[in-house]
């Protein structure tokens, strides 16, 4: 049985925060280095009735209509987000309810820059043992509520967004038709704390004290209810493990780096995927496309996909390897390959 | 060692972007505008490609001075 990645759809909040914006609160940055050095210049933020719920919501009504038109009928919903709207219930039943879609099996999955790989491999494994057919992927993050204001090392880096991707076991008309070949996944909790939220779960629950600001070393302000993250660990973590992820994946399935057309990774910012592409002798092949979404988690490498699927131009045989990193700490690499219309 | 010392020294300034008549060892690392967090993150990453050493950036934090991060990572290369 083949699976394909059929459809993308994306919905990204109105509101931005541009790097003007940023060098007014950043005295000591202006906006022509923060562009230099992130290749960001814009980014976009929920408002306050926006949720990953709602633009995720937009993202799938564009997804089932797809669908509708392609008669395909959605038997599965896979949610990938670590910003839900409630602590308890995932998003992923409340969606199905504004989509009128309540009864078929749903699951929410905490992940955030390796979750769209993490995605698409429950959803092949999904498709591949009969349990389901059709799946709608979800991917949606609201990073702006949980970043402080006064911690550039994340605000100039994090956009929202939301996306929503099909997955069949068929090939469809006027559609990716990107066929999911294999995967190579990853994970290590050893350093879980060089990005993520101290406060708010079931072991520092939220207290009077988690919205107390504190400096750090660096000068960066926070609370214990923002997002952290140690930038030189991840990038550690990200010089050592991608690059090697990236090899054995290839080496699964056989096939040298030459073969891949490009290369899809998650765009984590301009710096980390500069140094990948130089590892790897691959920078040509490494599509950058975060200029104005900034790093959306989940949904940087479905935006890239729908952004650029025509300039692609790919042929029927041709490979795209796709690479997330995160969260967790987190990774995986998937491979695709082209497949003529029907 | 002081040609190992000489090319610490040419990579760090080159990642943060200065020349290297600029500062001197006792130099407080906190007077160069480009010792931020994108710097580290540079320094960091040249080092790694160059030398395929992995530098602590929690460490390299707590030091003061230009000449404790030359002598950090030269205990780390050598």
């Amino acid at each position: 049985m083949k699976i394909f990645l059929n459809h993308i759809s994306v919905h990204l909040p109105e509101n931005k925060i541009d790097n003007d914006d940023l060098a007014r609160d950043y005295k000591d940055w202006d906006s022509n280095k923060i562009f230099q050095k992130t290749g960001i210049k814009e980014r976009r933020v929920s408002n306050n009735i926006e949720t990953s719920l709602t633009l995720s919501y937009e993202a799938a009504k564009k997804a089932i209509l797809f669908a509708k038109e392609n008669k395909i009928n959605i038997d599965y919903l896979v949610y990938i987000t670590q910003t839900n709207d409630f602590i308890f219930p995932g998003n992923s039943t409340l969606l199905l309810n504004m989509l009128g879609l309540n009864g078929i099996p749903s699951i929410d999955i905490n992940l955030a820059c390796s979750g769209y790989i993490y995605g698409l491999n429950i959803s092949y494994s999904l498709i591949k043992s009969n349990q389901a057919s059709n799946i709608l992927l979800i991917t949606a993050d609201t990073y702006s509520k949980i970043i402080n204001r006064y911690d550039k090392s994340v605000r100039t880096l994090f956009g929202d967004a939301a996306t929503a991707s099909i997955i069949t076991n068929n090939l469809h008309k006027n559609s990716f038709n990107l066929e999911i070949i294999d995967f190579m996944l990853g994970s290590n909790g050893e350093k879980f704390d060089s990005l993520y939220i101290r406060d708010g779960g079931f072991r520092h629950p939220f207290n009077i004290d988690s919205t107390i600001e504190k400096s750090d070393e660096k000068g960066y302000i926070r609370s214990n209810s923002n997002l952290f993250m140690d930038g030189e660990s991840i990038l550690n973590f990200t010089i050592d493990v991608v690059p090697d992820n990236i090899n054995k994946l290839l080496n699964k399935v056989s096939l040298s780096i030459d073969k891949i057309k490009y290369f899809i990774l998650h765009q984590a910012n301009k710096f980390i995927l500069n140094f990948i592409g130089r590892k790897l002798g691959i920078s040509e092949k490494v599509i950058i496309d975060l200029e104005l979404t900034g790093n959306t988690t989940s949904s940087s490498i479905p935006i890239l996909i729908y952004n650029n699927f025509q300039k692609l131009n790919l042929k029927s045989d041709d490979y795209l390897l796709l690479s997330g990193f995160g969260v967790g700490l987190s990774w995986g690499s998937t491979l695709l390959k082209k497949s003529n219309n029907p | 060692m002081n040609n190992n010392i000489r090319e610490i020294k040419q990579l760090v300034f080159e990642s943060l972007e200065v020349s290297n008549n600029e500062y001197k060892d006792e130099d407080i690392l906190l007077k160069c505008p480009t010792w931020d967090s994108i710097g580290l993150l540079t320094i960091i990453a040249n080092f790694k490609e160059k030398y395929n050493v992995t530098l602590d950036g929690k460490y390299i934090n707590n030091l003061k001075t230009f000449g404790q991060i030359f002598n950090y990572i030269y205990n780390l290369i050598k």
